[in-house]
């Protein structure tokens, strides 16, 4: 999986980067907010972030914003790790639509922790993701059948859209995924 | 200016600075701590340069940026001594109350002048 880490500290973001790459992670770093953000609009984006509060350009809590307000982005995880440790400022972090915070100086075993729990739900939030694509296109069929189907009581052939009476099985062929095998009742 | 050699009155740091406690947060690894140090030596001047430059140009919200970012790099390695000074230079930012920002600075540079030293035998592996 990669991470983004963004901060303007050069000595921090050297361990970071030597930490979640030990821990099996990709990394990519940003020095400031700007370029933070140009990492996140890559194609595909990492869908982890690290981001200190402070940074030159635009800082944590507004790259935040911007990722919630961004829908091609509304499954990042986003971990704010700063100094800033007033309740004040975590609730402003919090609320700025970060996940996690996390207050410098920091536990790297801790930082491991909720990195992999912001990794479980990222992969959770992808096979949610996953599934709601496969429901929402069963959904689609199901609409192609749903509603009053005009069917003659005699030979059972249904009345299309043109007013064109179709055999039933090739009917239900072309409007849903559903295949015949034809057999004979004895 | 900073003596990049570590001699600008040095002596007057009471406690050196040891690497125990940044070993301890990094679980003993001790090449990483040494590469650390490295990167910190080599970025430590334009940092502390920037914090020269706000200070100088007195206007309260670069002073309290510049310090803060120092601060952050400066606490890899020690919480107390020039850590606690760039915390005390970016409160005055924050306050505007800037009239003791040249004297905080001056201990600043004696304080990283002094780590400096102890960081760049460390870094050399003595």
């Amino acid at each position: 999986m990669r991470i983004l880490i963004a901060d303007d500290d050069p000595v921090l973001r050297y361990a970071l980067r030597e930490h979640l790459e030990r821990w099996g992670y990709e990394v990519v770093e940003s020095p400031d907010g700007e370029s933070a953000w140009h990492a996140l609009r890559e194609t595909p984006a990492p869908p982890l972030a690290i981001m200190d509060w402070n940074m030159p350009g635009v800082d944590g809590p507004a790259l935040c914003q911007e990722v919630r307000l961004t829908p091609a982005l509304s499954g990042m995880y986003v971990i704010l790790l700063t100094s800033n440790a007033s309740k004040k400022d975590v609730i402003t972090g919090l609320e700025s639509g970060a996940d996690d915070y996390i207050v410098k100086p920091f536990d790297w075993e801790e930082l491991r922790a909720r990195v992999r729990i912001g990794s479980r739900i990222v992969g959770l939030q992808q096979v949610l993701g996953a599934r709601v694509d496969e429901l929402q296109q069963a959904l689609a069929n199901v609409r192609k059948l749903s509603g009053l189907l005009p069917i003659c009581a005699y030979c059972k052939r249904i009345r299309d859209d043109q007013d064109y009476w179709r055999q039933s099985p090739y009917f239900v062929t072309e409007h849903s995924d559903a295949r015949f095998s034809h057999g004979i009742l004895i | 200016m900073l003596d990049t050699q570590g001699g600008l009155a040095a002596d007057d740091i009471v406690t050196p600075w040891t690497p125990d406690r940044m070993l301890t947060r990094l679980g003993g690894d001790e090449d990483l701590a040494r590469q650390l140090a490295a990167l910190f030596l080599e970025e430590c001047p334009q940092m502390l340069e920037r914090v020269r430059q706000s200070v100088q140009q007195t206007d309260p919200d670069v002073v309290r940026r510049a310090a803060h970012a120092f601060k952050g790099s400066v606490a890899n390695f020690v919480e107390d001594g020039p850590a606690a000074s760039a915390l005390e230079l970016e409160a005055m930012g924050r306050d505007n109350r800037l009239s003791e920002a040249p004297a905080v600075l001056e201990r600043l540079e004696r304080e990283i002048a002094a780590l400096l030293v102890d960081l760049r035998r460390f870094a050399e592996g003595a």
